[in-house]
């Protein structure tokens, strides 16, 4: 009786924390060895034959399949420099350096896109508007901004916003430095 | 109290093997990963356009600066050619294997004479290229099955048919015999 009832232990603890674990590390996924910088992070190994078993599982899920790194990194953010969540009835105002790369794109993923199909999806380092100093400053919205403006769908929810630079690597992202620097995300107002 | 403790930490630990074993399962078992997302797009060995870039897309998280074809690849039975003619805009070939590892991937600065020239051969061919020319990049996959994705940069929406037409001229096929 009292062996049964150990083994009986045994199983459900194993599957239990087996299973929670993965099922919570492919909604979650844990970003072993992410470069951050400001609100933006990136995985280096996931565009390589190197890439863990965590990213794996979270693409296979998706149906993702990642950039490759001789084609590009993608940094996301899901969180403003301030440290809150990117929602979708906020403004925000992404505005710095451009990043050192050939081509490079700022876009929203993880929401509805804006409802008009002519609105704009994604800016590209052409498209942007610079300052004297060669910032770049695009505001992202539900509404209408005026300069540069990324759409994003009306509501309440979460977004991420991704920066992808192509022909480029991390090393000459960085410049010797630890992290790159990239654009800050500033909200603005919320409705 | 201490007669419990054997089996908690025999599960404890059996719970890491089973969430390795899990972890290594997902992909496996995942029935709408990239490669199965893409296969229903047409046959192998062929370019197709990946068509929107949302959560029910073909590909979902792709950049919508982008215009992408797939060429879902089989080489158990011989080699692949693809022919990319490259414009002056950025354009980026990606190889991955079955689970969405990319195995190598190379843009148009490659590119000889306008046109990357890529053989794509299985993991035991190592025969010499079906056509021997010092332009043609030779590559061996580290499986038979896989995709290749060929995405070219639209840096303005009033670029996209342009964009869309170079591509139309690439090609992924069979290699001929030699």
């Amino acid at each position: 009786m009292r062996l049964i009832l150990e083994l009986l232990i045994v199983a459900v603890l194993a599957a239990g924390i087996g299973l929670g674990l993965t099922g919570w590390a492919v909604n979650h996924p844990p970003m072993f060895g992410a470069v951050r910088s400001g609100p933006w992070e990136t995985d280096p190994k996931i565009g390589t034959a190197d890439v863990d078993l965590y990213a794996l599982a979270v693409m296979a899920r998706r149906g993702e399949a990642p950039l490759a790194v001789g084609d590009g990194l993608s940094f996301t953010a899901m969180r403003d420099s301030d440290g809150r969540k990117l929602r979708q009835n906020c403004t925000y105002v992404v505005s710095g350096a451009t990043p050192a790369a050939r081509v490079w794109t700022l876009f929203v993923s993880g929401a509805k896109p804006a409802a008009a199909p002519d609105l704009r999806r994604a800016f590209t380092n052409t498209e942007l508007t610079h300052d004297a100093n060669g910032h770049f400053r695009v505001a992202v919205s539900s509404e209408v901004q005026s300069g540069d403006w990324l759409p994003i769908g009306t509501g309440d929810g979460r977004f991420s916003l991704v920066l992808a630079v192509y022909d480029t690597t991390l090393d000459a992202l960085t410049g010797g430095r630890d992290v790159p620097e990239l654009p800050e995300i500033q909200r603005t107002d919320c409705r | 109290m201490m007669r419990w403790l054997m089996p908690v930490i025999a599960g404890v630990l059996l719970g890491g093997i089973v969430h390795v074993a899990s972890l290594l399962g997902v992909p496996l078992l995942a029935q709408a990963d990239a490669y199965a997302r893409l296969k229903p797009l047409g046959p192998a060995n062929a370019f197709h356009p990946i068509v929107g870039t949302g959560k029910d897309a073909p590909l979902p998280g792709q950049d919508p600066a982008f215009e992408t074809l797939a060429c879902v690849f089989d080489v158990s039975d011989g080699p692949v050619r693809i022919h990319v003619p490259v414009g002056p805009d950025y354009m980026a070939l990606s190889f991955y294997t079955r689970p969405a590892i990319a195995f190598f991937s190379l843009n148009d600065r490659s590119a000889l004479a306008g046109m990357i020239d890529v053989e794509l051969r299985g993991p035991d061919a190592s025969s010499a290229p079906v056509d021997q020319r010092p332009d043609i990049i030779v590559i061996n996959a580290p499986d038979t099955t896989g995709f290749v994705l060929l995405r070219g940069f639209v840096a303005a929406p009033s670029y996209r048919e342009s964009v869309e037409g170079m591509l139309k001229n690439s090609r992924c096929e069979r290699a001929p015999a030699p």
